[in-house]
C-alpha cells in the first residue's frame, strides 16, 4: 500500500464510493419497486441485452473496425451512466415490440404481403411509395441487425448516449480524444430517420389519405408499426409508450385504446388474440364482456388522463 | 377527425439563427409567424419550430418530425426536417396538414369549460385564442390569437416568456403587455385551468391597466393605503412563481434527460418555492381578514360541486401519500350561501391538512349535509385526531401543535375559521367516526 500510486488509489476509492451508492440504489429498487412488482430476471436480462446492443453498436461505429470485445460496457454500467430512465424505457419498448411482432407474425404469416406497407409500394404518389419502401427496408434491417439499434433512439437520447460512450472509451484509452470526437460528430451528423422504422411509420401515417383509415386500425392489415403510429397520431401518447402499454401486463389498456377508436367488438377481440398470443379462446368471453362494458367516451377520457399524467 | 396531409410540391424553407431569430422564411411560415405575434427580425414565434431548430443546433443532428402550429381558425401540422449549420438551422417543411376540429370556432369558444374561473376577466383557450376579454377592449379581439392582440416582451435571450408559458401550461404572473394599437400598458396574470378529468382547458386570469405616473407627486397615503403584506406579496409572488415554473420544467425533464438526483433537486426547489408562495398568500389573507373593510360575497354555491373540485385538485397529492379520497357522488347536491373561492380555499386547506397528516393507506372522507337553516361539510380523516384540550388552540395564529418541517405555516386553520365566520358560518373540530379528526364547516343554507 505504501508504494501504491496515489492517483490509482483515489480512482479506486472513487469507484468504490460509486459502487456503494449504486448498490444502495439497486437494492432500493429491488426491495421497493415503483411498479408494484419487481422485474423478473428474464426481463432484467433482456433489458441488459438491449442496452449492451445499443452501446456496443455505438462503440463499433466510433472505433470503426473495433475489437469484438465490448470495451465501454463495464465502465458505463458501473458508473451508473446507463441508469437513465429514458434508456430503460427505450429497451422496454423494443422488448415489447419484439414480443408483439412475434405474436403478430405467427398469426398473419404469409398475408404480410397484403399488409399496408407492401400495398403502398404501388401507390400512385411516388413520394408515398418511396416512404413505404424506406419503411420496409428499415423494418428489415432492424429485425436482422441489432448492431444498429442505436439508429432507433431519438436524437436527444442518441446524442446523450453517444457522448457517454465516448467518455467511457476515453477512460478505457480505447482511442485518442480527437479521433473519438471526430467519429462521434460524424456519427451524429449522419444520423437520420431512414433506419428508424417507427419514425418512418409516423411519416407514412402523416401523409396517408383517409381511404386507409380502416386498414390502419387493424394491425393485421397495417402491420404493427403503422398500427402503433396511427394510435399515436390519434391519442398523442408516443409510439414507444403505446408499445409498452399494449405489449405487456394486463390487456385492459389495449381494450381501452381500441374502444376509444370505436373498433367493432369482434374485430377488437381478433386484434387482442393477434397481439397477445397468451390469450386463448377460453379467455375471450371475459374479455368480450369487459370490452362491451366500456364506453368509447369514457375510454377517451381515461386515455387523455394517461396522456396528461403518465407520459414522460 | 383531422384531415390528412399533402406533400408540398415545393417544400417551404425556413432559417432560424442560433439565438432563435427568424432569419428568413417562405410566405406560408411568415404568415403563421405573424399570426402568432412574431415580427421581422424577431424571435420565431412558432414554438414547435423554435424547439426543433434549437434541438437540431444543440445536438448538431438532423431531426425530422411533425410540428403543430396555430393558424387562424384551426391548427396546422407540418412535417419538418431540421438541418444544423454553424450559426443557424435550416428547416424544410415537406408536408402540411390542416387540422379541422369537429366544431367551428364559435362553437369551440362556447364549449370551453372555464366555469371554474367565473370571475376571470380574460380567458384563453388551449390554442392561445382569446375567449373572453374585459369589456373595455374591442370585441373583435375575441377569437384572435393572443400574440396578435397583445404586444408581448422578449427577454434578454430573445425569447417570449408569455408565449412559452402558454404553450407549456405554466402560470403567468404580472407580466407586462400592451394591446396592439393602444397606448395603455397592462399587467396580466394567467393561471392554467384544468377540468375535473384533468383535461387542460386553457388559461384564465386578469388584466390590470397600469396607471401612468401623475405629473404631480401622489399623496403619501395613496401608496401606504396598501397593507405591507399586500405590497410584499405583489413583489414576492412573481419571482416565486418563476422559480416554481422553472424548477418544475427542469424536474419534469421536458428539455431532455437529467440525472435522477438533479431532477429531484429541481422538484425540491419547486416545493420549497411553492411553500413560500403559500406563506405569502397566507400573510396576505391574514391582513385582509383583519381589515375593517373586509367582506365576502354571498354567492349561491353548491357544496357537492365544490367538494368534488377539491377532490380533483388534490387527487394526485392524495395518491402520492397513499390516501383514498371519498367524495360526495354527483347526485348529492347541497345548496348554500357563501363566497365560492373562499369556501374552496377553506376546503383545500382542510383536505390538504388531512392528506398531509393522515397515515398512508387511510381514507379521507368529505361528507355534506343539509340541516334546518344551515349546511355542513365535514372533512374526516383516520389520523390521530385532535385532543379535546387542543381543539381551541388549533385555530390560533401560528399554532402547529408541536409539528414542524412539514411545509405548514400554522395560519391555514386560523384563516379558514375567520373566513367561515365572515360568511355567517363556523369551523369546528370534533372526533371523526373512524377515530381521526373531523373538521366541520357550517354555512347558511339557501
Amino acid at each position: 500500500m505504501g508504494s501504491a500510486n496515489p492517483d490509482n488509489c483515489v480512482a479506486m476509492a472513487t469507484g468504490q464510493v460509486r459502487a456503494a451508492q449504486a448498490l444502495r440504489d439497486d437494492l432500493l429498487a429491488a426491495l421497493f419497486p415503483h411498479s408494484g412488482s419487481a422485474p423478473s430476471e428474464l426481463l432484467q436480462s433482456r433489458v441488459k441485452l438491449k442496452l449492451k446492443s445499443l452501446t456496443l453498436g455505438i462503440e463499433r461505429a466510433l472505433l470503426k473496425s473495433g475489437p469484438e470485445q465490448h470495451q465501454s460496457w463495464n465502465m458505463l454500467s458501473e458508473s451508473g451512466l446507463l441508469r437513465e430512465g429514458a434508456l430503460v424505457d427505450f429497451a422496454l419498448s423494443r422488448i415489447a415490440e419484439d414480443k408483439l411482432q412475434n405474436a403478430l407474425q405467427s398469426v398473419v404469416k404469409s398475408s404480410v404481403l397484403n399488409q399496408l406497407p407492401v400495398v403502398l409500394l404501388g401507390h400512385s404518389n411516388e413520394r408515398l411509395a418511396a416512404i413505404a419502401r424506406t419503411l420496409l427496408h428499415a423494418e428489415h434491417v432492424a429485425a436482422t441487425d441489432d448492431a444498429i439499434l442505436y439508429h432507433r433512439l431519438d436524437s436527444e437520447l442518441l446524442h446523450l448516449l453517444c457522448w457517454r460512450v465516448v467518455a467511457a472509451l476515453l477512460e478505457c484509452q480505447a482511442a485518442d480524444a480527437d479521433t473519438l470526437s471526430n467519429a462521434a460528430n460524424a456519427l451524429l451528423a449522419e444520423h437520420h430517420n431512414d433506419l428508424n422504422p417507427l419514425a418512418i411509420a409516423r411519416k407514412v401515417v402523416f401523409f396517408l389519405g383517409p381511404e386507409y383509415r380502416v386498414s390502419m386500425r387493424d394491425p393485421r392489415s397495417s402491420g404493427l408499426l403503422l398500427f402503433v403510429a396511427w394510435m399515436d397520431r390519434d391519442y398523442d401518447l408516443g409510439c414507444d409508450f403505446i408499445l409498452r402499454l399494449i405489449g405487456g401486463g394486463h390487456v385492459a389498456p389495449l381494450l381501452l385504446l381500441l374502444k376509444g377508436q370505436e373498433t367493432e367488438t369482434d374485430t377488437a377481440l381478433e386484434i387482442v388474440i393477434a397481439l397477445r398470443s397468451a390469450f386463448g379462446n377460453s379467455d375471450m368471453p371475459d374479455i368480450r364482456d369487459a370490452y362491451l362494458a366500456l364506453d368509447p367516451i369514457e375510454a377517451r377520457v381515461a386515455i387523455e388522463t394517461w396522456r396528461e399524467n403518465f407520459r414522460l | 377527425m383531422n384531415d390528412f396531409a399533402s406533400f408540398l410540391s415545393v417544400p417551404i424553407k425556413v432559417r432560424v439563427s442560433s439565438n432563435g431569430e427568424l432569419v428568413s422564411a417562405d410566405p406560408p411560415v411568415w404568415r403563421l409567424h405573424a399570426l402568432a405575434g412574431g415580427n421581422e427580425n424577431g424571435p420565431i414565434a412558432i414554438p414547435g419550430l423554435a424547439i426543433l431548430a434549437a434541438l437540431s443546433l444543440r445536438t448538431a443532428m438532423r431531426v425530422e418530425r411533425p410540428v403543430r402550429a396555430a393558424d387562424e381558425d384551426n391548427d396546422v401540422e407540418l412535417w419538418v426536417e431540421a438541418t444544423p449549420n454553424v450559426d443557424y438551422a435550416d428547416l424544410l417543411i415537406t408536408g402540411w396538414r390542416d387540422i379541422v376540429s369537429n366544431t367551428n370556432r364559435s362553437e369551440r369558444l362556447e364549449s370551453v369549460d372555464l366555469s371554474v374561473a367565473t370571475s376571470a376577466e380574460i380567458l384563453i383557450d388551449t390554442e392561445h385564442r382569446i375567449v373572453r376579454l374585459p369589456s373595455s377592449l374591442p370585441h373583435d379581439c375575441i377569437g384572435q390569437h393572443f400574440g396578435t392582440v397583445f404586444v408581448v416582451q422578449t427577454d434578454e435571450n430573445g425569447r417570449i416568456p408569455i408565449l412559452e408559458a402558454l404553450t407549456e401550461k405554466l402560470p403567468i404572473m404580472q407580466a407586462p403587455v400592451a394591446v396592439v394599437g393602444r397606448s395603455a400598458k397592462y399587467l396580466i396574470d394567467l393561471t392554467p385551468q384544468y377540468a375535473a378529468d384533468s383535461r387542460f382547458l386553457g388559461h384564465a386570469g386578469v388584466l390590470r391597466e397600469i396607471q401612468p405616473l401623475p405629473l404631480v407627486a401622489k399623496p403619501a397615503a395613496a401608496t401606504s393605503d396598501l397593507p405591507m403584506s399586500k405590497q410584499l406579496a405583489s413583489v414576492l409572488k412573481q419571482p416565486l412563481d418563476r422559480i416554481v415554473a422553472n424548477a418544475e420544467t427542469i424536474g419534469s425533464l421536458v428539455h431532455g434527460p437529467l440525472r435522477d438526483n438533479y431532477a429531484e433537486y429541481a422538484l425540491d426547489i419547486a416545493n420549497a418555492a411553492r411553500h413560500l408562495t403559500e406563506l405569502v398568500s397566507d400573510m396576505e389573507d391574514l391582513d385582509a381578514i383583519d381589515r375593517p373593510d373586509f367582506s365576502v360575497a354571498r354567492d349561491r354555491i353548491e357544496l357537492g360541486d365544490i367538494a368534488r373540485r377539491v377532490g380533483g385538485l388534490l387527487a394526485l397529492k392524495a395518491s402520492d401519500h397513499g390516501i383514498s379520497l371519498v367524495l360526495p357522488d354527483e347526485t348529492h347536491a347541497v345548496p348554500a350561501i357563501g363566497e365560492f373561492r373562499r369556501v374552496l380555499q377553506i376546503l383545500l386547506n382542510l383536505v390538504g391538512n388531512a392528506v398531509r397528516y393522515a397515515p398512508g393507506g387511510s381514507t379521507v372522507t368529505i361528507v355534506i349535509e343539509k340541516q334546518a337553516d344551515f349546511v355542513s361539510i365535514c372533512v374526516e380523516d383516520e389520523g390521530q385526531g385532535v385532543p379535546i384540550a387542543d381543539r381551541a388552540r388549533v385555530f390560533e395564529k401560528f399554532e402547529r401543535l408541536g409539528r414542524s418541517g412539514d411545509g405548514g405555516s400554522g395560519l391555514g386553520l386560523f384563516i379558514s375559521r375567520k373566513l367561515a365566520r365572515a360568511m355567517g358560518g363556523d369551523l369546528i373540530v370534533t372526533d371523526a367516526t373512524a377515530g381521526g379528526a373531523s373538521f366541520q364547516l357550517t354555512l347558511p343554507a339557501r
